[in-house]
């Protein structure tokens, strides 16, 4: 009976953390069912925060997550290069670039913007967080319109959690004084994209619509 | 000893959608070594990421998995910046064959090699 109880506690709140007043995928993106894009392209992020890596740590983790969900997703350090060509450097530069220059040259059929409002590493006594807040908006190259976009704020706990205290203090010193940002990025676009509906190569491809799990009000920022 | 079965089973599907390990395609050490390279572009970074991208490419059919797409295509771009002209042809042909998509931004890619 003990077991039953504590079985049927745990299965609840598993439950309730996976449903926080959501929408449907389709509800949330009706453009995207629409449009169906196959392709996207990455531009430089535009970069609101003082942690000079930020932009980089995006644009060499983002193509992952993108070619995961089903999307054909062009070379990031070939795009770089040609809007450095354009005399783009720089996520800011990249809104005067008319989005049909992207289909022309390239073919994509839509354009991943992003940008990164605030990454902070944060120190406590015994243990340690990144907190990042991003905006990402998927725009068509053929409507102008915009197709995805998700407003979020993510913290990632860098603290050792042994439960022994001091191992503790030690191992989030240790963390926190040489962390390796590259998988934090990582997550952070995994868990933003997750609610993207898939692409073309994805099985699920159109069968997502019906998915629940959209925060409305990071879907409609 | 049943519900305890169900649970378990949920908990196990319940995690499998949350934070699926499991990739379409292979990916190595794609995101490490591409980010030391452009953090530090040197001889030895572009080296390190070239090899990381081969690796990538021989292990995916082993692994039983896809190729992700613009491996083959940043490949060729560093076979193209090398003067190996016939590999990075071959390599851009394979990105088109993966990837249709690829193919506008291939042509791109070898009317600038051939411009070379």
């Amino acid at each position: 009976m003990m077991l039953r109880n504590i079985i049927t506690i745990i299965a609840i709140l598993v439950l309730t953390g996976c449903q926080v007043a959501t929408i449907t995928k389709q509800e949330a993106y009706p453009n995207m069912y629409k449009d169906k894009p196959v392709s996207i392209l990455v531009v430089p992020a535009i970069n609101q925060t003082t942690a000079a890596d930020a932009a980089e740590l995006y644009a060499t983790t983002i193509a992952k997550p993108l070619a995961e969900a089903g999307y054909y997703v062009f070379s990031i350090p070939f795009v770089d290069k040609f809007l450095q060509r354009e005399g783009v450097v720089d996520g800011e530069q990249v809104s005067n670039v008319p989005l049909d220059k992207f289909k022309d040259v390239f073919d994509a059929d839509a354009i991943l913007f992003v940008t990164i409002k605030s990454w902070d590493t944060n120190y406590f006594v015994t243990g340690g967080n990144v907190t990042v807040a991003a905006k990402f908006e998927l725009k068509s190259t053929v409507t102008q319109e915009s197709l995805w976009k998700y407003d979020d704020i993510i913290i990632h706990n860098t603290s050792g959690n042994s439960g022994n205290l001091i191992a503790d203090l030690i191992s989030t010193a240790i963390s926190t004084a040489i962390v390796d940002y590259v998988p934090i990025a990582n997550t952070v676009n995994q868990r933003i994209v997750a609610s993207m509906p898939v692409g073309k190569y994805h099985k699920r491809h159109g069968q997502d619509g019906k998915d629940k799990g959209i925060i409305r009000s990071k879907a409609n920022n | 000893m049943k519900l305890v079965e169900i649970f378990l089973i949920s908990m196990l599907v319940f995690l499998w959608g949350c934070g699926s390990a499991n990739t379409m395609y292979h990916w190595g050490g794609y995101s490490d070594s591409l980010y030391t390279y452009s953090k530090e572009p040197s001889a030895e970074s572009r080296a390190s990421h070239k090899a990381e991208l081969v690796e990538i490419i021989d292990e995916a059919k082993s692994k039983k998995k896809g190729v992700p797409p613009g491996i083959h295509f940043e490949l060729a771009m560093i076979e193209a910046e090398d003067g190996n002209r016939s590999s990075a042809i071959a390599l851009f042909a394979e990105e088109s064959r993966l990837f249709p998509e690829a193919e506008k931004y291939v042509g791109l890619a070898l009317k600038e090699l051939e411009a070379k």
